[in-house]
């Protein structure tokens, strides 16, 4: 009844060097930063290839091509089998954390703040704070609508999205909407369209759509850490190109490449950057968005119950 | 020889003949095989639903047939990835036959959509490719008679040749020519197509049919469709399908 499929011919082998092999090439064809990074990802297969063998077992060769990907230095490529998901995070864990939840909790949200959605806020000394955990959380307009009513009465609105480690660029658009009533150009983008190193499409602008339904025209702070990844840096370049926003704290983490995914014949998936992203003044997102006031926590401070970086933001209100 | 018979086209599509219409309402359920390296080197298959619309002008000499079908088949592959694929397909036979020939042969068209969704890949998991081809059809009918009920076996198979096609793009959902690039409708276009010509993208049909005719004029038949298409576009895609129809055909003229 079926036999349909079978004129498409079978799946091939999926032997150790055969995985190896099509997880090389299509990385070499695909992935979008070779050139920014100074990876010679020839050499790369060269040092690799030696350790794969036919007889390997499965964690084995796991281990082997997740080492292969760590050399993209790039949170978002990762390598998923049913027993294991590799990752690259240095771009944070070595860079101090610069964020307390447990402090933020009891010192500056206490028991009285408001929910609207995925945002958690208080008013704070007359200055809205507004903690977003991540962009993977749905933003909806009247969870906007929520926190513009509350910033009305506010002397400026902080926007907290230290170790958001991204989601979806809807809601980062969403939210750097609303405090703009033109509609603006924040960087370029392009993307692989061919196998060769330098095949990509034209660069087409990034832009923060207007928001339609009201807007905040007063200032706005928002506070960073290296944790902040992936569309949380493209928000934090939206925002730094805001003439009313200042960023704070510290240079986010990067993830400027949108993550394509590819399935290995062996079954186990793996995603990649597949695209490049820059500012208006053509530095990369993938380096991550610089600040323009620069803070760390202290860590006396942050003993004492003591948000620096929150208080530092604070300060630029009077 | 070729003059000789573009004349008897010319004569026998102008000839003032008796027509017959026909309206075709079928349903039925599709096999699917596929193959997308936009997305894996591995195969999917599975089985999913299809309906179909048809219309046959018949005159003494010629066949024209139009057949809309609509398919949603979820397949999966070895390790078990789920693959969505929404298929829409608009096929146009022209077949010509002498006079107590069982044999015909002319021209097709074949237009065909598909939209492939896969499962846990959390960006450009959408791919979409689009194709109008042409080429030669070939068509064998022969009737016989059970008990005083007339039957009719037509087999019916078609080669496209030439064309053109919008693929997925090398990695982006949207043709290489929209999404990232900032051009418009005609410039995205043209930016976006691939030729369909031999050798490379290939598109082919097979599709035998038992009819049986009822008294009123109208008929019964089952049909299976089998084709195959493969489009080297950006990312190569090919698929081998299979549609059984269960088709009530109505005499409207």
């Amino acid at each position: 009844m079926s036999c349909e499929k079978h004129l498409l011919g079978g799946d091939g082998e999926a032997s150790p060097t055969e995985v190896f092999e099509f997880l090389w090439k299509d990385i070499n064809n695909r992935y979008s930063y070779f050139e920014l990074k100074g990876i010679d990802w020839d050499e790369v297969k060269q040092r690799y290839t030696e350790q794969i063998d036919e007889h390997m077992s499965e964690t084995e060769l796991f281990d082997v091509l997740a080492a292969m990907l760590f050399e993209l230095e790039d949170g978002h490529v990762n390598l998923t089998s049913p027993f294991n998901r590799s990752r690259n995070w240095d771009w944070f864990q070595d860079e101090p954390l610069n964020y307390n939840q447990g402090v933020i909790d009891r010192e500056y949200l206490g028991r009285d703040f408001h929910i609207s959605g995925p945002l958690r806020h208080q008013v704070i000394n007359g200055i809205l704070y507004v903690n977003y955990r991540s962009f993977a959380d749905e933003l909806r307009d009247k969870d906007i609508d929520a926190i513009l009513q509350r910033a009305e009465n506010a002397r400026g609105v902080i926007i907290d999205v230290r170790s958001n480690g991204g989601g979806a660029l809807n809601n980062a658009f969403n939210l750097a909407g609303a405090f703009t009533n033109q509609s603006y150009t924040y960087g370029k983008v392009r993307i692989k369209n061919g196998s060769c190193s330098d095949c990509f499409s034209s660069w087409t602008d990034l832009r923060v759509p207007a928001r339609e339904k009201g807007w905040y025209n007063g200032a706005v702070v928002v506070l960073t850490n290296s944790a902040s990844y992936s569309t949380t840096t493209y928000f934090s370049e939206m925002m730094r190109q805001n003439p009313r926003a200042l960023i704070l704290g510290a240079p986010t983490g990067g993830g400027g490449g949108s993550p394509a995914f590819g399935e290995l014949p062996n079954g186990w998936t793996y995603r990649f950057s597949s695209t490049q992203a820059v500012t208006l003044e053509d530095e990369h997102f993938e380096i991550g968005i610089p600040v323009n006031v620069r803070v760390d926590l202290d860590k006396s401070e942050e003993d004492q119950g003591i948000d620096t970086m929150i208080e530092r933001a604070i300060a630029l209100f009077n | 020889m070729r003059i000789r018979f573009l004349v008897f086209l010319i004569v026998i599509s102008t000839a003032s003949q008796a027509q017959n219409h026909e309206l075709w309402f079928a349903g039925g359920m599709r096999a699917e095989g596929l193959r997308d390296l936009g997305y894996s080197p591995l195969r999917f298959d599975g089985f999913g639903l299809s309906g179909a619309l048809g219309y046959q002008k018949s005159k003494e000499n010629k066949d024209v047939i139009w057949l809309l079908n609509y398919n949603q088949s979820e397949t999966t592959n070895q390790f078990n990835r789920g693959l969505t694929a929404t298929t829409v397909g608009l096929l146009n036979l022209n077949l010509y036959h002498r006079e107590n020939s069982n044999f015909s042969w002319g021209w097709s068209n074949n237009n065909g959509l598909q939209h492939r969704l896969i499962s846990g890949f959390d960006n450009f998991n959408g791919r979409t490719d689009v194709f109008t081809s042409f080429g030669p059809a070939g068509a064998y009918q022969t009737s016989f008679s059970i008990k005083s009920q007339t039957f009719t076996f037509k087999a019916i198979s078609h080669v496209q040749m030439i064309g053109f096609y919008l693929p997925s793009g090398y990695v982006a959902s949207l043709p290489s020519g929209f999404g990232y690039e900032p051009n418009g409708a005609i410039k995205g276009f043209w930016e976006s197509i691939y030729l369909f010509y031999p050798g490379g993208a290939f598109n082919a049909g097979f599709w035998p049919k038992l009819e049986w005719h009822l008294s009123t004029g109208n008929s019964i038949s089952l049909n299976y469709l089998y084709e195959y298409t493969r489009l080297t576009g950006a990312q190569m895609h090919e698929r081998s399908t299979g549609m059984w129809l269960l088709n009530v055909s109505m005499r409207i003229k």
